[in-house]
């Protein structure tokens, strides 16, 4: 082939390629078609092939086609803004708390209440019951106008691996379901190791930061008896903070541990954190329940089990979080979409998770294939399940975190006063009402 | 007559080859200076080269032994098909396609118009020249992400979403840094080839097709590498503009390994990076096809002439 040859031929490859890639979805990609929706999802890789095969049978069944794109969690935020500036977002799409709340709000979002309370039309063909969520997960959908910005899917429990060879090893028993917060401060002391003064295990790592935070706090204070961050548990429309006694015995208590090296504090990343635990190297581990799929993948040598967040004089409070399907306002087909939601909540997490368990589903009947994957982990899935259970059915719940457009700037607010606080061991009465007062002038002046 | 010879011989001048023999066997010694320099230069390849012999290595495990510790540099089992396993998960060879038609076309849009605009501001007098050069210059220093909001709407209003246009387009309206280089590069080409050309009757476009491409060859070879290795590595700009799988690009595919906010598993990591180390082959065999010109270029930009 001599080389003009070869150059016509690249040049028409190129050409083709660019034919392609240059053809266009038009102005708007909200989808027309009657019988199509496009789902976005930041799920792994293996995720998505369990959503697509799940979602090849609802096909099948109604008709409805379901094109299940994944896109990078990465700069997530930015791609769904770069879609609204662009009206192309998908007709469903992953969404977080957060994100809902602030786009909500905006009146970027299709209001999902007609549909959750069976008055719109087709709405209750599609079996999704609204009662059947876990309590609290709805509410953080819920915007301060009454809409219903999205549709609740994995929610997320928190709780404290342990090490079971660790704490018999030290003579500590065994956290269970009713421990208290006292019992673990202590059992976090029991566990540390310390040479010459020098902390060289310590008891608790954090690999997520909630204890750490003032929504976290606030468990200590509620479960304590004490009162929550906001009368609005799920911190959606928050109007006042309250610093009551007994968070600020929480968090006195948490910056005593920090300080003496038992907990790790905020400035802790928890990179090698799940690494240790698996190696036997880190007796209790604070965290959210996805964890334990890395523990079960890797299979350690060490037994171990998860202890849900510790009760307080008061019972037990368990977190309102969870991420959800959102949808754009201006939604071509609301009936087929809301059919495809439910068919996710009700059928594809059962199916997919039963193979590759993340994350129980907020949509409780939803989660048995979790749980039926957790069943084949012997003790330690077990353990794992009990406590998502419980947590889960807890109604008890607070929100793990502020939601409303000015707690954007309230994370500069922990970092300068709170943060410190903990770490140093400082007038804790005074951070805590420093970090309530200035958050405060923060929502009087939104 | 002998004499004669033996002052002859004296005069020659010393031949310019390499000393042979004992020249060759008489050791150098080494200065302090040269085992520092050694000694450095090795702590650099090491510095630079563990990364990526580390990446080999969780390339070739398996997920218990990324996560084993203390970690091991030899996997205890090799496994060798990640690198078909892990590709296969992003569909990477239709995501390579398309990455190198983007890649190679905002290659030539990018060299061709900063070379052109450079040859412009150096060699064409023309009134405000130097107001543009200035200008070009100054917009080195704008942060990208300042101008991709603008960019984003103009690409939306123009209806262009899902389309590889918004990553190829720009690249045809010049690289300010490019430009900015062609023409200190331009500037140290003698003005008396032009002055000749022209006089045998040539026009600036056949200047610089006929004698500044060929003398200015180490630049845009050195301005090839940058922009396809931009272009290669661009992931902002896919993520925003694409939204059908089948048109993304290979790093949105590689980002797809990350999964996604708090989804829960961690990432395949052996996966992610054996398809990583085949996302990096093009670029670097690219560099190490123009290196000399590379380093020529660089080394040039000093360079005037009047």
């Amino acid at each position: 082939m001599n080389s003009s040859r070869k150059k016509l031929i690249a040049g028409i490859a190129i050409s083709a390629g660019v034919l392609a890639g240059c053809g266009g979805q038009g102005a708007s990609t909200q989808h027309k078609d009657a019988h199509s929706v496009r789902l976005v999802s930041w799920g792994t890789n293996e995720q998505i092939k369990l959503f697509r095969a799940s979602l090849a049978k609802f096909t099948k069944k109604t008709g409805i086609a379901v094109q299940v794109i994944q896109e990078p969690g990465t700069n997530y935020a930015q791609k769904i803004n770069a879609q609204i500036l662009s009206k192309s977002l998908p007709d469903i799409f992953w969404c977080q708390n957060s994100m809902a709340q602030d786009l909500g709000r905006q009146g970027k979002l299709f209001n999902w209440s007609d549909y959750a309370s069976g008055k719109a039309s087709g709405a209750t063909d599609a079996g999704l019951d609204i009662t059947k969520f876990s309590p609290g997960a709805v509410d953080t959908y819920r915007t301060p106008d009454g809409g219903l910005a999205g549709i609740p899917n994995e929610a997320n429990t928190y709780g404290v691996f342990y090490n079971i060879d660790a704490f018999r090893t030290a003579g500590v028993p065994l956290p269970t379901a009713d421990w208290t917060w006292d019992q673990m401060f202590a059992d976090a002391k029991a566990l540390t190791i310390k040479h010459n003064g020098k902390v060289t295990r310590t008891g608790m790592q954090q690999v997520w930061g909630l204890l750490n935070s003032p929504p976290g706090m606030a468990f200590y204070s509620v479960s304590n008896g004490g009162a929550p961050l906001a009368k609005q548990k799920s911190l959606v429309g928050v109007t006042s903070l309250q610093a009551d006694p007994k968070l600020v015995e929480g968090t006195q208590k948490l910056a005593t541990a920090i300080k003496a090296g038992y907990i790790t504090g905020p400035d802790f990343t928890g990179a090698n954190t799940e690494g240790q635990f698996i190696n036997g190297q880190v007796p209790m581990v604070f965290g959210g329940q996805w964890i334990s799929s890395d523990f079960f993948a890797a299979k350690p040598k060490m037994s171990w089990g998860y202890a849900p967040l510790p009760h307080g004089t008061a019972g037990q409070v368990a977190p309102a979080e969870a991420n959800g399907f959102c949808s754009p306002k201006d939604l071509a087909n609301p009936t087929d979409t809301w059919k495809v939601i439910a068919w996710m909540d009700v059928h594809a997490f059962n199916d997919a998770y039963s193979q590759d368990p993340i994350a129980p589903i907020a949509y409780l009947p939803g989660s048995q294939g979790y749980f039926q994957a957790l069943d084949r982990d012997g003790s330690a899935g077990k353990s794992v399940a009990d406590t998502v259970r419980a947590e889960l059915a807890n109604p008890n719940k607070l929100g793990t975190t502020l939601l409303d457009p000015w707690s954007s700037k309230s994370g500069n607010i922990t970092t300068a006063t709170w943060n410190p606080a903990l770490q140093h061991d400082k007038n804790i009465d005074a951070a805590v009402h420093s970090w309530i007062s200035k958050n405060q002038a923060l929502i009087d002046g939104h | 007559m002998t004499s004669a010879v033996t002052t002859d011989a004296a005069r020659r001048p010393a031949p310019l080859t390499m000393p042979t023999g004992p020249a060759l066997q008489r050791k150098v010694p080494l200065s302090v200076s040269r085992i520092a320099w050694y000694a450095l230069c090795t702590l650099l390849s090491v510095t630079m080269l563990t990364p990526l012999l580390w990446m080999l290595s969780i390339a070739l495990k398996t997920n218990g032994d990324i996560i084993s510790l203390p970690p091991q540099f030899f996997p205890s089992t090799f496994t060798w098909r990640n690198f078909v396993d892990g590709p296969r998960e992003v569909h990477f060879y239709r995501l390579l396609g398309n990455t190198f038609v983007i890649a190679l076309i905002s290659t030539f849009g990018a060299v061709a118009s900063s070379m052109l605009a450079g040859y412009a501001i150096a060699r064409i007098d023309f009134k405000g020249n130097r107001a543009l050069f200035y200008l070009f210059t100054f917009s080195i220093f704008v942060p990208g992400i300042v101008t991709l909001i603008p960019i984003q709407r103009l690409f939306f209003s123009a209806n262009a979403i899902d389309t590889w246009y918004p990553l190829i387009l720009p690249s045809f309206f010049g690289n300010p840094l490019f430009i900015f280089l062609a023409r200190q590069f331009f500037l140290s080409v003698p003005r008396s080839i032009d002055d000749s050309a022209m006089i045998d009757g040539a026009g600036h476009w056949r200047i610089f097709t006929r004698l500044m491409l060929p003398l200015t060859k180490p630049l845009w070879m050195t301005m090839t590498i940058l922009a396809f290795q931009a272009s290669w590595n661009d992931f902002l700009n896919p993520l925003v503009y694409l939204n059908s799988p089948s048109k993304y690009t290979l790093s949105l595919g590689m980002a797809s390994f990350l999964g996604g906010l708090n989804s829960g598993a961690s990432p395949e990591y052996n996966y992610y990076m054996a398809s990583n180390l085949l996302f990096m082959i093009p670029p670097l065999m690219l560099f190490f096809l123009a290196q000399r010109h590379f380093m020529m270029g660089l080394g040039a930009l000093g360079m005037t002439s009047k």
